[in-house]
Protein backbone atom coordinates (compact mmCIF):
# COMPACT_ATOMS: atom_id res chain seq x y z
CA UNK A 1 0.00 0.00 0.00
CA UNK A 2 3.04 2.25 0.69
CA UNK A 3 3.62 2.76 -2.75
CA UNK A 4 0.24 3.93 -3.59
CA UNK A 5 0.46 6.33 -0.93
CA UNK A 6 3.40 7.48 -2.98
CA UNK A 7 1.84 7.91 -5.61
CA UNK A 8 -0.86 9.99 -4.57
CA UNK A 9 1.54 12.23 -2.47
CA UNK A 10 3.56 13.47 -4.95
CA UNK A 11 0.33 15.05 -6.65
CA UNK A 12 -1.13 16.80 -3.35
CA UNK A 13 0.43 18.51 -0.75
CA UNK A 14 -2.55 17.93 1.36
CA UNK A 15 -2.45 15.04 4.29
CA UNK A 16 -4.63 12.45 3.94
CA UNK A 17 -5.78 8.83 5.03
CA UNK A 18 -6.22 5.62 3.31
CA UNK A 19 -9.74 5.86 4.05
CA UNK A 20 -10.09 9.01 2.89
CA UNK A 21 -12.17 9.69 -0.62
CA UNK A 22 -9.31 11.51 -2.16
CA UNK A 23 -12.09 13.33 -4.79
CA UNK A 24 -14.60 14.10 -3.04
CA UNK A 25 -11.90 15.72 0.38
CA UNK A 26 -10.28 17.61 -2.84
CA UNK A 27 -6.98 16.09 -1.80
CA UNK A 28 -6.44 15.70 -5.68
CA UNK A 29 -8.12 16.88 -8.63
CA UNK A 30 -9.85 13.79 -11.20
CA UNK A 31 -7.13 14.84 -13.91
CA UNK A 32 -4.89 13.95 -11.34
CA UNK A 33 -6.53 11.12 -10.32
CA UNK A 34 -6.63 9.89 -14.51
CA UNK A 35 -2.55 9.96 -13.95
CA UNK A 36 -2.51 7.94 -10.82
CA UNK A 37 -4.28 5.14 -12.14
CA UNK A 38 -1.30 5.28 -15.11
CA UNK A 39 1.43 5.49 -12.83
CA UNK A 40 -0.10 2.34 -10.40
CA UNK A 41 -0.42 0.40 -13.43
CA UNK A 42 2.69 0.95 -14.11
CA UNK A 43 4.66 0.53 -11.23
CA UNK A 44 2.84 -2.78 -10.44
CA UNK A 45 2.47 -3.65 -13.91
CA UNK A 46 -0.96 -4.61 -13.97
CA UNK A 47 -3.89 -3.63 -16.47
CA UNK A 48 -7.14 -2.72 -14.51
CA UNK A 49 -10.42 -3.47 -15.49
CA UNK A 50 -11.99 -0.03 -14.75
CA UNK A 51 -15.39 -1.03 -16.76
CA UNK A 52 -16.06 -3.96 -13.86
CA UNK A 53 -15.44 -1.77 -11.10
CA UNK A 54 -17.97 0.91 -8.90
CA UNK A 55 -16.16 4.55 -8.80
CA UNK A 56 -16.71 4.86 -5.22
CA UNK A 57 -14.12 1.61 -4.71
CA UNK A 58 -11.05 3.45 -6.26
CA UNK A 59 -11.39 6.76 -5.07
CA UNK A 60 -9.37 5.66 -1.23
CA UNK A 61 -5.78 4.30 -1.40
CA UNK A 62 -7.14 1.48 0.45
CA UNK A 63 -9.92 0.73 -2.29
CA UNK A 64 -7.03 1.12 -4.66
CA UNK A 65 -4.95 -1.03 -2.91
CA UNK A 66 -7.54 -4.11 -3.14
CA UNK A 67 -8.06 -3.79 -6.11
CA UNK A 68 -4.03 -3.70 -7.06
CA UNK A 69 -3.89 -7.22 -4.67
CA UNK A 70 -6.44 -8.76 -6.51
CA UNK A 71 -4.95 -7.74 -10.05
CA UNK A 72 -1.51 -9.50 -8.54
CA UNK A 73 -3.26 -12.40 -7.11
CA UNK B 1 2.03 25.46 -37.14
CA UNK B 2 0.83 29.00 -36.81
CA UNK B 3 -0.76 29.65 -33.40
CA UNK B 4 0.03 32.79 -33.45
CA UNK B 5 -2.93 33.52 -36.37
CA UNK B 6 -5.20 31.45 -35.26
CA UNK B 7 -5.31 32.83 -31.77
CA UNK B 8 -5.70 36.08 -34.10
CA UNK B 9 -8.45 35.70 -35.77
CA UNK B 10 -12.23 33.57 -35.86
CA UNK B 11 -12.11 30.41 -37.41
CA UNK B 12 -15.52 30.63 -38.37
CA UNK B 13 -18.52 33.07 -36.91
CA UNK B 14 -21.78 31.98 -35.04
CA UNK B 15 -23.02 35.17 -33.53
CA UNK B 16 -24.36 34.72 -29.66
CA UNK B 17 -25.26 30.80 -31.13
CA UNK B 18 -25.00 30.34 -27.40
CA UNK B 19 -28.44 31.69 -26.61
CA UNK B 20 -30.13 29.49 -28.90
CA UNK B 21 -28.76 26.11 -26.63
CA UNK B 22 -27.93 27.46 -23.02
CA UNK B 23 -24.57 27.31 -23.49
CA UNK B 24 -24.77 24.00 -24.36
CA UNK B 25 -20.78 23.63 -25.42
CA UNK B 26 -19.57 25.35 -22.45
CA UNK B 27 -21.59 23.33 -19.47
CA UNK B 28 -21.13 19.90 -18.93
CA UNK B 29 -24.72 18.98 -19.23
CA UNK B 30 -24.20 14.95 -18.33
CA UNK B 31 -21.53 15.80 -15.57
CA UNK B 32 -24.47 15.67 -13.18
CA UNK B 33 -23.92 11.78 -13.03
CA UNK B 34 -20.30 11.68 -12.69
CA UNK B 35 -18.57 10.26 -9.49
CA UNK B 36 -15.05 10.86 -9.76
CA UNK B 37 -14.62 13.66 -13.05
CA UNK B 38 -15.90 16.87 -11.99
CA UNK B 39 -18.93 17.36 -12.92
CA UNK B 40 -18.59 21.04 -13.19
CA UNK B 41 -15.63 21.54 -15.47
CA UNK B 42 -15.04 20.46 -19.22
CA UNK B 43 -11.78 19.42 -20.25
CA UNK B 44 -9.73 21.13 -22.98
CA UNK B 45 -6.56 19.68 -24.38
CA UNK B 46 -4.10 21.18 -26.54
CA UNK B 47 -0.32 20.48 -27.36
CA UNK B 48 2.45 22.19 -26.34
CA UNK B 49 2.97 24.60 -29.33
CA UNK B 50 -0.37 26.24 -28.50
CA UNK B 51 -0.38 26.10 -25.04
CA UNK B 52 3.09 28.03 -25.15
CA UNK B 53 1.31 30.61 -27.75
CA UNK B 54 -1.99 30.65 -25.09
CA UNK B 55 0.57 31.55 -22.17
CA UNK B 56 2.37 33.90 -23.74
CA UNK B 57 -1.12 35.84 -24.38
CA UNK B 58 -1.90 35.56 -20.74
CA UNK B 59 -4.35 32.28 -21.04
CA UNK B 60 -8.04 32.83 -19.74
CA UNK B 61 -8.87 33.60 -15.69
CA UNK B 62 -9.44 30.70 -13.51
CA UNK B 63 -8.45 27.87 -15.90
CA UNK B 64 -5.91 25.72 -14.52
CA UNK B 65 -3.66 23.36 -16.88
CA UNK B 66 -1.63 20.68 -16.39
CA UNK B 67 1.20 19.59 -18.27
CA UNK B 68 1.10 15.57 -19.27
CA UNK B 69 3.06 13.69 -21.70
CA UNK B 70 3.51 10.79 -23.47
CA UNK B 71 7.13 8.99 -23.99
CA UNK B 72 7.82 8.10 -27.85
CA UNK B 73 11.36 6.61 -28.39
CA UNK B 74 14.03 9.29 -26.47
CA UNK B 75 11.29 11.57 -27.43
CA UNK B 76 7.73 12.96 -26.06
CA UNK B 77 4.75 14.37 -26.78
CA UNK B 78 3.69 16.83 -24.24
CA UNK B 79 0.02 18.45 -24.07
CA UNK B 80 -1.68 20.16 -21.78
CA UNK B 81 -5.66 20.03 -19.91
CA UNK B 82 -7.35 22.69 -18.89
CA UNK B 83 -10.13 22.34 -16.74
CA UNK B 84 -12.63 25.15 -17.33
CA UNK B 85 -15.68 26.43 -15.18
CA UNK B 86 -16.30 29.33 -17.23
CA UNK B 87 -19.36 28.27 -18.97
CA UNK B 88 -18.92 30.29 -21.60
CA UNK B 89 -18.03 33.51 -19.96
CA UNK B 90 -14.39 32.79 -20.58
CA UNK B 91 -12.62 36.27 -20.14
CA UNK B 92 -10.92 37.19 -22.50
CA UNK B 93 -12.54 35.67 -25.00
CA UNK B 94 -9.71 35.93 -27.46
CA UNK B 95 -7.91 33.53 -26.10
CA UNK B 96 -9.95 30.60 -25.54
CA UNK B 97 -8.43 27.26 -26.77
CA UNK B 98 -8.21 26.04 -30.31
CA UNK B 99 -10.52 23.21 -29.62
CA UNK B 100 -13.58 26.38 -28.50
CA UNK B 101 -13.22 28.12 -31.51
CA UNK B 102 -13.39 25.64 -33.73
CA UNK B 103 -16.50 23.24 -31.26
CA UNK B 104 -18.58 21.49 -32.39
CA UNK B 105 -16.24 19.83 -34.85
CA UNK B 106 -12.31 18.96 -35.03
CA UNK B 107 -10.75 17.97 -37.95
CA UNK B 108 -10.13 14.18 -38.68
CA UNK B 109 -7.11 14.30 -40.55
CA UNK B 110 -4.69 11.64 -42.42
CA UNK B 111 -1.18 11.73 -41.68
CA UNK B 112 -0.09 14.18 -44.17
CA UNK B 113 -2.23 16.54 -41.95
CA UNK B 114 -5.02 16.69 -44.94
CA UNK B 115 -8.52 16.87 -43.54
CA UNK B 116 -10.75 13.98 -44.45
CA UNK B 117 -13.72 14.30 -42.28
CA UNK B 118 -14.46 15.64 -39.07
CA UNK B 119 -15.46 14.20 -35.37
CA UNK B 120 -17.04 16.16 -32.90
CA UNK B 121 -15.14 18.12 -30.78
CA UNK B 122 -16.19 16.86 -27.06
CA UNK B 123 -16.34 13.09 -26.46
CA UNK B 124 -20.08 13.18 -25.10
CA UNK B 125 -20.96 14.50 -28.68
CA UNK B 126 -19.79 11.14 -30.14
CA UNK B 127 -23.30 9.76 -29.05
CA UNK B 128 -25.85 11.22 -30.16
CA UNK B 129 -27.80 9.03 -33.14
CA UNK B 130 -28.17 11.92 -35.77
CA UNK B 131 -27.10 15.21 -36.07
CA UNK B 132 -30.91 16.25 -35.84
CA UNK B 133 -31.06 15.57 -31.90
CA UNK B 134 -28.14 16.90 -30.79
CA UNK B 135 -27.67 19.79 -28.38
CA UNK B 136 -25.59 22.15 -30.46
CA UNK B 137 -27.70 24.60 -32.83
CA UNK B 138 -24.68 24.79 -35.25
CA UNK B 139 -24.57 21.03 -35.37
CA UNK B 140 -28.25 21.07 -36.49
CA UNK B 141 -28.75 23.55 -38.69
CA UNK B 142 -24.96 24.65 -40.42
CA UNK B 143 -22.83 21.67 -40.07
CA UNK B 144 -21.87 22.64 -43.50
CA UNK B 145 -20.85 25.61 -43.36
CA UNK B 146 -19.29 25.43 -40.06
CA UNK B 147 -17.05 22.52 -41.80
CA UNK B 148 -16.08 24.56 -44.51
CA UNK B 149 -15.40 27.64 -42.89
CA UNK B 150 -12.89 25.45 -40.24
CA UNK B 151 -10.90 23.90 -43.62
CA UNK B 152 -11.04 27.17 -45.24
CA UNK B 153 -9.78 29.19 -42.27
CA UNK B 154 -7.69 26.80 -40.41
CA UNK B 155 -4.08 27.26 -40.73
CA UNK B 156 -1.94 24.76 -42.43
CA UNK B 157 -1.51 21.34 -39.62
CA UNK B 158 2.20 20.71 -38.26
CA UNK B 159 2.91 17.24 -37.53
CA UNK B 160 1.97 17.57 -33.76
CA UNK B 161 -1.29 18.60 -34.16
CA UNK B 162 -1.79 16.21 -37.16
CA UNK B 163 -0.86 13.30 -34.63
CA UNK B 164 -3.00 14.50 -31.61
CA UNK B 165 -5.79 14.57 -34.15
CA UNK B 166 -5.26 11.15 -35.30
CA UNK B 167 -5.18 10.05 -31.34
CA UNK B 168 -8.08 11.34 -30.63
CA UNK B 169 -9.77 9.93 -33.89
CA UNK B 170 -8.76 6.54 -32.62
CA UNK B 171 -9.85 7.38 -29.23
CA UNK B 172 -13.11 7.90 -29.93
CA UNK B 173 -12.86 4.79 -32.37
CA UNK B 174 -11.78 2.57 -29.41
CA UNK B 175 -14.75 4.44 -27.13
CA UNK B 176 -17.31 4.02 -29.60
CA UNK B 177 -16.42 0.14 -29.42
CA UNK B 178 -16.87 0.11 -25.48
CA UNK B 179 -20.03 2.26 -25.67
CA UNK B 180 -21.86 1.59 -28.49
CA UNK B 181 -25.10 2.54 -27.20
CA UNK B 182 -27.18 6.34 -28.63
CA UNK B 183 -27.17 8.41 -25.27
CA UNK B 184 -30.45 10.27 -27.05
CA UNK B 185 -32.37 6.90 -27.03
CA UNK B 186 -31.56 6.12 -23.34
CA UNK B 187 -33.77 6.72 -20.70
CA UNK B 188 -32.17 8.37 -16.98
CA UNK B 189 -31.49 5.49 -15.31
CA UNK B 190 -30.01 4.64 -18.61
CA UNK B 191 -28.10 7.20 -19.20
CA UNK B 192 -26.37 6.80 -15.81
CA UNK B 193 -25.54 3.71 -16.00
CA UNK B 194 -23.72 4.95 -19.36
CA UNK B 195 -22.24 8.04 -17.89
CA UNK B 196 -20.18 6.04 -15.63
CA UNK B 197 -19.15 3.06 -17.67
CA UNK B 198 -18.01 6.41 -19.53
CA UNK B 199 -16.13 7.78 -16.63
CA UNK B 200 -14.41 4.58 -16.04
CA UNK B 201 -13.39 4.24 -19.64
CA UNK B 202 -11.96 7.94 -19.46
CA UNK B 203 -10.15 7.32 -16.48
CA UNK B 204 -8.93 4.10 -17.18
CA UNK B 205 -7.32 5.48 -20.11
CA UNK B 206 -8.20 2.68 -22.24
CA UNK B 207 -9.36 4.39 -25.02
CA UNK B 208 -5.80 5.55 -25.52
CA UNK B 209 -3.94 2.71 -24.26
CA UNK B 210 -5.17 0.33 -27.29
CA UNK B 211 -3.59 2.47 -29.99
CA UNK B 212 0.18 1.95 -31.69
CA UNK B 213 1.51 4.89 -30.99
CA UNK B 214 4.72 4.05 -31.63
CA UNK B 215 3.16 3.51 -35.63
CA UNK B 216 1.09 6.34 -35.74
CA UNK B 217 4.01 8.35 -34.69
CA UNK B 218 6.43 6.72 -37.55
CA UNK B 219 3.41 7.51 -40.17
CA UNK B 220 3.40 10.89 -39.40
CA UNK B 221 6.98 11.52 -39.10
CA UNK B 222 7.40 10.01 -42.47
CA UNK B 223 5.76 12.95 -43.87
CA UNK B 224 6.65 15.71 -42.21
CA UNK B 225 10.19 14.41 -40.37
CA UNK B 226 10.81 14.24 -36.69
CA UNK B 227 8.12 16.54 -35.13
CA UNK B 228 9.24 16.04 -31.29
Amino acid sequence: MQKIIDIVSKKTSKSFSVDDNLIDNHIIDSIDFISIIAEIEQVFDIEIDFLELDPKQITTIKGLWEIVKNELE
Amino acid sequence: MNWSEIYDKELFLAPNCYLTCNGYCCNNFFGKYYSILDKESVILPMVDDEYQEYKKRGGIKNVNAKRYSIKIEDKEFVFYLLSCKEKGLCNPHQNRPLICKIYPYIPKVDTNGKIIDFNFASLMDIFYSFDEVHSCTLVKKEADRIKSDITRNLPKLDGKITFALILIDEAIKNIKKYLPQKIDTLSQNEQKKFIKKFEMLMLSGKAFKEIDIQKLYEKVKNHYGEFL
